[in-house]
């Protein structure tokens, strides 16, 4: 299933908008793609002024519910995104709506999330926008309330998840081991499965982002590390995230690409396959840096 | 840097760095995932899988013994990683375990291991362990100040804060320096005439205060708890106490003569596990037999005994032998554990077994169903008593002749003739004084009609006892011409047996006519085949002498005494120290005279005196009812100024009458040293706490066996190093030694421990091995080094399994009593004075809903106790004191009608304690992964923040009970006892105590448990002021001691807080005949452990009161009652699924 | 969806993926008779495998008194609502299982326990069906009533784990049938948690990933049986292999006891899954309940237990367990012997059926010392 994508009169109305000194004031109309502005650095942080330099666009997202298990009832309506890039790196503002902030992992707690999903290659016909399809892979850059709680320095204790806990005892944390020699954190790692066959999803994480790839639905999986970041803040009406990622290759000038975007609501139990998500959007770039 | 803008320089570097970093632990491919098409058949990468292998991998393993007072005795193997012990399991190797002879057991012994051993792992590196040692701060300064005194000789109060004192964390060497110098101070202090001017001063008892004789060291004393559970680890306490004859002659300048030795606690009678009535019926400690005995009986009557949830490595024997045809009857007071592996389950009144007893018997000798044959040859029923005197007919009193020579196995000991060692010995021994005061029986020949004489010696095959006059009086004429009315025992007990007719019996018990009824003819039908194990249960009520001689009574009845397939055993605690009689080579080596060559064996003199602690328990004093003391002279103990224990939390930490003990009675105490690795509530009331090793760290090897199986199970050394500062519990031993020796210039106190110091610890455990009955032969290297393999050996007794009263009914050997015969009846005037000359029921002296302690009989001839206006007490004296020696006989018919004083008051329920699954008494309880498996109240992440730990302490309440006392499943509630002594005396002038001393808990519906009837494990850990502190303070709201880490498992108090020190005439006399502990010698009195005191731990009658929601955080229905989860909550789909009505269609197959 | 044959229900179901049958499939009998709930089989898992961060609350193997007791809360109880009556007729089920009654956008039918659910892990410990007010004289089968249910992953021929990973992150292994969670892959999206009606994945907070038991697949490689099989001191388990029905030898324990005397059954067969773990229903418990969870034969199986005292196949092997740590895939007995045997016949170990009496000499003249059972 292909796409021929064709959003030039889309990118000219915007390009009208963007770019005048008055939108330094006022934020930009929203718009019907995404346009990244240039700009000499790319803030992590969420709440930085520059941010009102770039156009927000509006995405509406939409239900999984092609592949199972499907998200059958619709949660978050609409992510508004900005982006902005230096040249070597694109960052996109995420922005929705989430009355609690869910970042507490536990049995059946899960967390808040988002992400963003770009082709690997700029070509006329895009892979599918539901994680690629084979061979025609896709770049994902996943970015999670709890790993960023992790970041803004909650610990690794169970303690931390559950305040009231009481544990008497971890095998690797006995009085006979000297506190932090290789030994301790062998057996430490020993103890976390996840962690000792170096899941990334198993932390502790010191970036509260991920960067995946896949060909397909249920073939997700970590990329190699391609340095992006991300920040993500609380609002006053629920959560703004910047993730920044690696510029795609020859996504410059008249050039565009596609993104797609994708929001878990944790206190819904949402997670994988079961989120709501957007299309392909048409991805441009404006300036020069 | 997160928040600030970042260049592309830094961005590119980044790349770099996290690229370098992550390629070594990303698995991840370029590309998406291989999409797999069927995970049942392949799958890609499973190279992941050797994580699990590398978590189960070790470096070594070690054999320890995991020995709590369970009787079960698991070597495990060790799991080390990395110098940590990750993981415990069994050895699996129990079936190689041989006797000298090339016996063997089976595999089917194997897995010998608990959920309690495997937790051993979080204990052993757990926060509570003792580094070092620790001292209380005042404790510290007032011997530091040189023991200040004022003028009664009571140390200032401000040095006694005990339980909220700070304390200091000192080295071994330090810490035994103080208690050196605190023992010689305090038996310097109570000794001569100032010393008893002193205690008087202190308001000690006159009698007590004469049980010193002046001599100081006789108000210290010393325990090790249950010692067969350590020979010289645990028994070293009472060498100690040897070693102060040393101490006495060096203060009283006295010589080897006149020394005295301190005062040694007694183990298994102060643990409520000793049955008193054993020795009255058998004259001997108790009858038990190894459980897989059970495989060779037809019926067992497992009575009073949660076997299931107590005994459960042994579980199994119990059912394999169902399967295999074994009828199994559970007798308990609620439909328990067991009940549930049960072919027939009987739910019964607490504290009635007596009467369930006496029941069963009325029905057997009612309908003749009684085994005749046994009943003449091994028991006194065919004996005669008199009527007027109450005592047995003596044959020299019909005859005129002498009492016969006695042949059958036993020696009569000429005047001043010294026994030899118990290991030594073979045939009973008898003195011949007491040989002459008993002289010999008589019963009466139906054929004849004519009186015949009865030897001790005429039992089993030798007895001569024919066509026996059994029902009936019997007029016989003396030598002197004079006529006396007699009876046979027989006729006795049936007359009072009678009144427990089945209407009576199930009024009383609560188990159905028609069961025990048709119980009691199964019983009969075949003399032999039945195996009664009696349990903790009934034990722990004051008429537990009632309920031994009443069973014996049923089983003599259907010759169930003394088979391996037909037998009444005891089953609570690991009593028996005669398995390794040989144990005097060490408790008792004459401190004056030691044999310092490894080779030769010691020779004992034993210079300590034994002492039941239940004095101790009773406020230390003994039993005075009106004008009488009701102690017998040989019982009576001395003050206690000084305790010093090891291995044992019972004494103190979780005592009977905690509150009480910690309150009132621990004020007087002036030391009180404690050899733990673990920090338990006896801790929190401590002065000096010796940091010791644990099983699996021990250094000095050491030795165990047990009641309940045939194995003689040893303490390796284990070649884990030791995780903290701590020290063998011999080596503190030795240690103190050393600095009496520093304190008395006398080197005999170093000495004493020569082969401790010198890392030969086994010398003392060869000399105890050679020197004992069932061991000698086995050389102790051998032992250990099986042991470390995992491997224990066979304990050489007569049988395996072994049974207690096998060599009587094999052998035909007399019984250790008077008559050489089972007795029913006691003759004693302690016995006819209470009223219990016959086995009687007595009503439970609290646990009752009728008027306690009362002896239920008719009118009968042979029942003529002392009244209470002979002690000079008013009959309507039921104070808890008074109570205890109160002699009042009614009929059931006038009794079901006289409540107990309190129920007025609303104090209606039965409250009772047992032990449970989740403890080997308080062993390992309070650890984490055992606690939050510990009832129903178990959340490690505690949601609810009242939760003292990661469980709590609940009472059991049937629900319909609950609901009249508007409480919820989950709820909080208050329970008092009676508010006469318990928490405390004078709780109601002393709000800082009564705080933490009060019980608070959950209570839990449960509807297993009859109306009136409560329960509460005994296992938790009870409130402290320290914990009520860290309730208070921590964040989380942990009941943990901010000064100690002292670990609580109740808010406030515990269900020591409903149980008092109860002490019973009949447990206290100065003429029951017994065996002494060691080796075949008879004599009468106190004998610790055998007859002395037991407690009656299991008794309180309660009121109940709700205290708050059991919601989260107080508000509303604990979760899963609220959800409908619940007995008497149960939501619509709940009660479908307990009818199993989920199933649509009825099933066509089957 | 593929249809595959599932011999416990007696019929042909839908499930995920095609039928495919492990090389051999480990297997268990528990003799619930013999539970004592001492929950060592809890400890030893829990000591050997989940004592990391994130796993404390984890029972891979858990022990709960029913009708009362659950782990977590209400997890049969929730299913059973769910699916709705279940009818049987004769051996073949004819209701839903969880795969059939799945719902729109998931495969399995299911829930997935709040955190709170995970607490209390020994709710209901010992209480019982039915109230006693007074006393009682109760004969089997008991009207007031509780029992012990010891459970594990049933490494099902049909998991329903594997089947709901949208990532494939489960699998069962060829070689003996044991079902992982494959922590490499796993995103914690907890899918098996939901869909596992037995509750037996679970979710590690702390590395994000479910986890689940293994059945010690570490030991099995060597021969030797799972941690909760060696500890049990009730003695209730024996670990294997199982056949299936029409391959079955009498030899094989775990066949004799499940094929040959059907007196092992699996836990709510009308669930699907074909769990491999096999239990011996009580004898003492109603057999309207045990029919609910234990599918048509239990009444049978209750039966042929009764029967063991005259039978010394079945006694025999029943007083087997427990008695070596290797796995048993053999067995025979000899008279008074039962003997385990390796897959080539050889012994592994042999033990009586009941324990002999030794009787010793009163007297022993080597060592010149008495032997007494009173010392």
């Amino acid at each position: 299933m292909r796409r021929n994508v064709v959003s030039v009169v889309i990118a000219t109305l915007a390009a009208g908008l963007v770019g005048a000194p008055a939108c330094r004031q006022a934020p930009p109309v929203p718009v019907a793609e995404v346009v990244a502005v240039a700009h000499a650095a790319v803030p992590l942080d969420p709440l930085d002024a520059a941010w009102q330099r770039a156009p927000e666009h509006v995405a509406v997202l939409l239900l999984q519910d092609l592949v199972e298990p499907r998200q059958t009832l619709a949660s978050t309506p609409e992510v508004r995104v900005r982006a902005l890039t230096d040249g070597a790196r694109i960052g996109f503002r995420l922005e929705w709506a989430d009355a609690v902030a869910n970042d507490l992992p536990g049995a059946a707690r899960f967390s808040d999330a988002c992400a963003v999903q770009l082709p690997s290659k700029i070509e006329p016909n895009v892979p599918a926008p539901q994680m690629g399809e084979p061979g025609r892979p896709v770049e994902i850059t996943y970015w999670s309330a709890a790993w960023q709680a992790n970041v803004n320095g909650r610990g690794d204790s169970i303690n931390d998840l559950y305040p009231n806990a009481a544990i008497d005892h971890y095998p690797f944390q006995a009085a006979s081991l000297s506190p932090d020699s290789s030994a301790q954190r062998e057996m430490a790692l020993r103890y976390a499965p996840a962690r000792a066959v170096g899941n990334p999803v198993a932390g502790p994480h010191a970036s509260a982002v991920q960067d995946l790839v896949a060909e397909g639905p249920g073939t997700l999986a970590p990329a190699p590390p391609a340095g992006s970041q991300g920040l993500g803040k609380r609002t006053p009406a629920g959560w703004a995230v910047v993730i920044v990622r690696r510029m795609p290759d020859g996504l410059t000038g008249p050039t565009r690409s596609q993104v797609a975007f994708a929001v878990w609501e944790g206190s819904k139990q949402e997670a994988g396959a079961v989120k709501m998500r957007t299309g392909w959007i048409p991805l441009a770039v404006r300036g020069q840096p | 840097m997160s928040n600030s803008r970042i260049s592309r320089r830094d961005f590119l570097e980044a790349v770099s760095a996290a690229g370098l970093g992550a390629l070594v632990a990303s698995t991840g491919r370029a590309f998406g995932l291989e999409a797999v098409t069927n995970p049942l058949a392949t799958y890609p990468a499973r190279g992941w899988e050797n994580a699990y292998r590398d978590l189960w991998k070790y470096d070594s393993r070690f054999t320890f013994l995991c020995a709590p007072n369970d009787t079960h005795n698991c070597l495990l193997h060790g799991y080390v990683r990395s110098g940590v012990v990750t993981r415990i399991g069994p050895t699996m190797r129990y079936g190689e375990a041989t006797d000298l002879d090339g016996n063997r057991a089976s595999h089917r012994w194997d897995p010998r291991v608990c959920q309690k051993g495997l937790a051993l792992t979080r204990r052993l590196y757990g926060d509570r362990r003792i580094n070092q040692c620790m001292v209380r701060a005042g404790f510290k300064k007032w011997v530091e100040a040189g023991f200040p005194r004022g003028g009664d000789g009571l140390p200032p109060r401000e040095f006694f804060q005990r339980g909220r004192d700070e304390w200091v964390r000192v080295g071994h060497d330090e810490a035994a320096a103080l208690v050196a110098a605190a023992l010689k101070n305090i038996a310097e202090t109570y000794t001569g005439e100032e010393g008893k001017k002193r205690l008087l001063a202190q308001h000690y008892d006159p009698v007590t205060v004469e049980a010193t004789g002046g001599a100081g060291v006789q108000v210290l004393k010393f325990r090790g708890g249950m010692p067969l559970l350590g020979m010289t680890r645990v028994f070293g306490l009472y060498r100690m106490a040897n070693a102060m004859a040393l101490l006495d002659a060096h203060i009283r300048k006295v010589g080897p003569d006149q020394a005295v030795g301190g005062k040694g606690f007694d183990n298994y009678s102060w643990h409520t596990d000793l049955p008193p009535g054993h020795p009255m019926v058998t004259g001997q400690q108790t009858i038990e037999f190894d459980l897989n005995a059970v495989e060779h009986c037809k019926t067992v009557v497992v009575w009073g005994m949660n076997w299931i949830t107590t005994k459960m490595p042994d579980a199994h024997w119990l059912t394999e032998a169902r399967i295999k045809g074994t009828r199994v009857v559970v007798i308990a007071c609620e439909y328990s554990a067991t009940c549930t592996k049960g072919d027939e389950a009987i739910v019964v009144r607490p504290g009635t077994t007596p009467a369930l007893a006496l029941g069963l018997a009325n029905v057997i000798m009612k309908e003749k169903l009684y085994d005749a044959d046994y009943v003449r040859r091994w028991t006194d029923l065919p004996i005669l008593v008199r009527t007027d005197t109450l005592k047995y007919l003596r044959a020299a009193e019909v005859f005129g002749n002498k009492p016969a020579g006695l042949a059958n196995q036993t020696r009569v000991l000429a005047e001043g003739e010294k026994e030899p060692p118990p290991g030594a010995q073979r045939e009973m021994l008898i003195p011949e004084k007491m040989r002459q005061e008993w002289g010999d029986f008589v019963w009466w020949d139906r054929a004849a009609n004519a009186p015949r004489p009865l030897s001790r010696d005429e039992v089993g095959e030798k007895s001569s006892v024919g066509d026996a006059l059994l029902e009936g009086p019997v007029e016989v004429v003396l030598a002197d011409g004079t006529k006396v009315r007699c009876r046979p025992v027989f006729d006795l007990v049936r007359e009072y047996a009678a009144h427990f007719d089945l209407k009576t019996t199930e009024e009383m018990t609560w188990a159905p006519a028609a069961t025990v009824e048709s119980l009691a003819r199964h019983l009969a039908r075949e003399p032999g085949t039945t195996l009664f194990t009696v349990g903790m249960g009934p034990n722990q009520f004051f008429n537990n002498d009632n309920k031994d001689r009443t069973i014996f009574l049923l089983a003599a009845l259907t010759g169930n005494v003394g088979r391996i397939g037909g037998n009444v055993g005891s089953y609570a605690g690991n009593h028996r120290v005669a398995l390794f009689n040989g144990a005097p080579q060490y408790i008792n080596e004459n401190p004056f005279d030691i044999e310092l060559d490894p080779a030769k064996p010691a020779r004992p003199r034993q210079y300590w005196k034994p002492e039941s602690a239940h004095y101790y328990n009773h406020e230390d004093h003994p039993l005075r009812v009106g004008n009488r003391l009701l102690t017998g002279s040989t019982h009576i103990p001395a003050p206690t100024k000084s305790m010093w224990f090891a291995n044992a939390n019972s004494i103190l930490g979780n005592v009977k009458w905690h509150y009480n003990t910690v309150v009132n009675v621990l004020p007087r105490i002036e030391m009180i040293a404690v050899n733990e690795w673990w920090w338990t509530p006896s801790c929190e009331w401590a002065d000096v706490v010796f940091g010791v090793d644990s099983w699996a760290e021990l250094k000095h090897p050491d030795m165990t066996a047990s009641v309940t199986n045939p194995f003689l199970t040893v303490f390796p050394r284990t070649p884990l190093p030791r995780i903290f500062n701590t020290l063998g519990d011999v080596e503190v031993l030795a240690l103190v030694g050393a600095k009496l020796a520093a304190l008395t210039g006398d080197q005999r106190f170093e000495d004493y421990w020569k082969f401790v110091r010198e890392n030969r610890t086994e010398v003392y455990l060869q000399r105890i091995l050679n020197g004992s009955t069932n061991t000698r032969g086995y050389q102790f290297a051998d032992l250990e080094a099986k042991a470390a393999e995992g491997v224990p050996v066979l304990m050489n007794t007569r049988t395996t399994p072994k049974s207690v009263g096998y060599e009587q009914t094999a052998d035909s050997r007399p019984w250790y009593t008077k008559s050489g015969r089972l007795e029913s009846y006691r003759e004693e005037n302690e016995f006819i004075e209470a009223g219990e000359n016959l086995p009687v029921h007595r009503e439970p002296v609290d646990s009752t809903f009728y008027e306690p302690n009362v002896i239920v009989a008719p009118r009968h001839e042979a029942i003529r106790p002392a009244a209470p206006e002979d002690y000079g007490v008013a009959r309507t004296d039921l104070s808890c004191e008074t109570r205890q020696g109160r002699n009042v006989v009614r009929t059931w018919a006038e009794e079901k009608n006289t409540p107990h004083p309190l129920a007025r008051d609303g104090y209606r329920f039965v409250f009772h304690t047992p032990k449970y699954r989740h403890g080997s008494h308080t062993t390992p309880i309070d650890t984490d992964m055992i606690a939050v498996l510990f009832g129903p109240f178990g959340d490690l992440y505690r949601h609810d923040k009242r939760a003292p730990f990661v469980t709590e302490g609940y009472v059991d309440i049937n629900p319909l009970d609950a609901r009249e006392l508007g409480v919820h499943d989950g709820d909080y509630v208050w329970i008092d006892p009676d508010p006469e002594d318990r928490p405390f005396r004078g709780w109601q002038k002393n709000p800082r105590d009564y705080e933490f001393a009060r019980l608070l808990c959950r209570a839990r519906y449960y509807p297993g448990t009859p109306r009136g009837v409560t329960r509460m494990w005994f296992n938790m850990y009870c409130a402290t002021p320290g914990s009520r502190e860290g309730q208070a303070t921590r964040k989380d709201g942990l009941a943990k001691s901010p000064r100690t880490g002292y670990q609580a498992m109740f808010r406030s108090g515990s269900h020591q807080s409903a149980t008092r020190g109860w002490l019973k005439p009949t447990w206290m006399t100065d003429t029951l005949v017994r065996k002494h502990i060691f080796g075949q010698i008879i004599g009468k009195g106190f004998l610790p452990d055998v007859h002395c005191p037991t407690g009656a731990p299991r008794e309180a009658i309660v009121k109940i009161t709700k205290a708050e929601p059991g919601g989260l955080d107080g508000k509303g229905l604990w979760r899963p009652a609220d959800l409908g989860l619940r007995p008497r909550y149960e939501s619509a789909e709940m009660s479908i699924y307990l009818s199993g009505g989920f199933i649509a269609a009825p099933n066509k197959e089957s | 969806m593929a249809v595959v044959h599932n011999w416990q229900i007696g019929r042909s179901m839908s499930y995920w993926y095609p039928e495919h049958r492990p090389r051999r499939q480990f297997a268990a009998v528990f003799d619930v008779n013999k539970c004592i709930a001492c929950q060592t089989c809890t400890l030893a898992c829990k000591t050997t495998w989940t004592t990391g961060k994130g796993q404390e609350y984890m029972l891979w193997n858990n022990v709960e008194s029913k009708p009362y007791g659950f782990y977590p809360l209400a997890w049969d109880l929730k299913l059973l609502k769910m699916l709705g009556p279940q009818e049987w007729h004769g051996g073949e089920y004819t209701g839903r299982t969880l795969f059939e009654a799945a719902p729109a956008g998931k495969r399995v039918l299911g829930w997935r326990p709040d955190d709170k659910d995970y607490a209390y892990p020994n709710v209901g410990e010992d209480d019982c069906a039915g109230t006693i007010e007074n006393g009682a004289g109760l004969s089997v089968p008991h009207l007031t009533w509780f029992f012990y249910l010891a459970r594990i992953c049933n490494h099902c021929t049909y998991p329903a784990c594997l089947a709901s990973c949208p990532r494939s992150s489960i699998y069962k292994r060829p070689e003996d049938g044991v079902v992982l969670v494959d922590q490499s892959r796993c995103r914690g999206y907890r899918e098996c948690v939901q869909a596992c009606p037995y509750k037996k994945v679970f979710y590690n907070p702390i590395t994000g990933t479910s986890e689940k038991c293994i059945a010690c697949f570490p030991k099995l490689e060597a021969g030797e049986q799972p941690q909760c099989f060696v500890n049990c001191i009730g003695k209730i388990r024996l670990a294997g292999w199982i056949s299936t029905p029409e391959k079955a030898s009498p030899d094989n324990p775990i066949d004799y006891l499940v094929h040959v005397r059907k007196v092992a059954l699996p836990l709510f067969p009308q669930f699907g899954l074909e769990p491999n773990v096999y239990y011996i229903p009580p004898v003492h418990a109603p057999v309207s309940f045990l029919r609910q969870m234990f599918g048509p034969r239990a009444e049978a199986a209750v039966r042929t237990y009764q029967s063991a005292a005259g039978d010394p196949d079945l006694a025999g092997l029943l007083g087997l367990f427990g008695c070596t740590e290797k796995v048993v895939p053999r067995w025979r007995r000899q008279d008074e012997q039962v003997i385990a045997q390796d897959e080539t016949g050889r012994e592994i170990l042999r033990v009586p059926l009941r324990e002999p009496v030794h009787v010793r000499k009163a007297f022993d003249e080597k060592y010149q010392v008495a032997r007494t059972n009173c010392p």
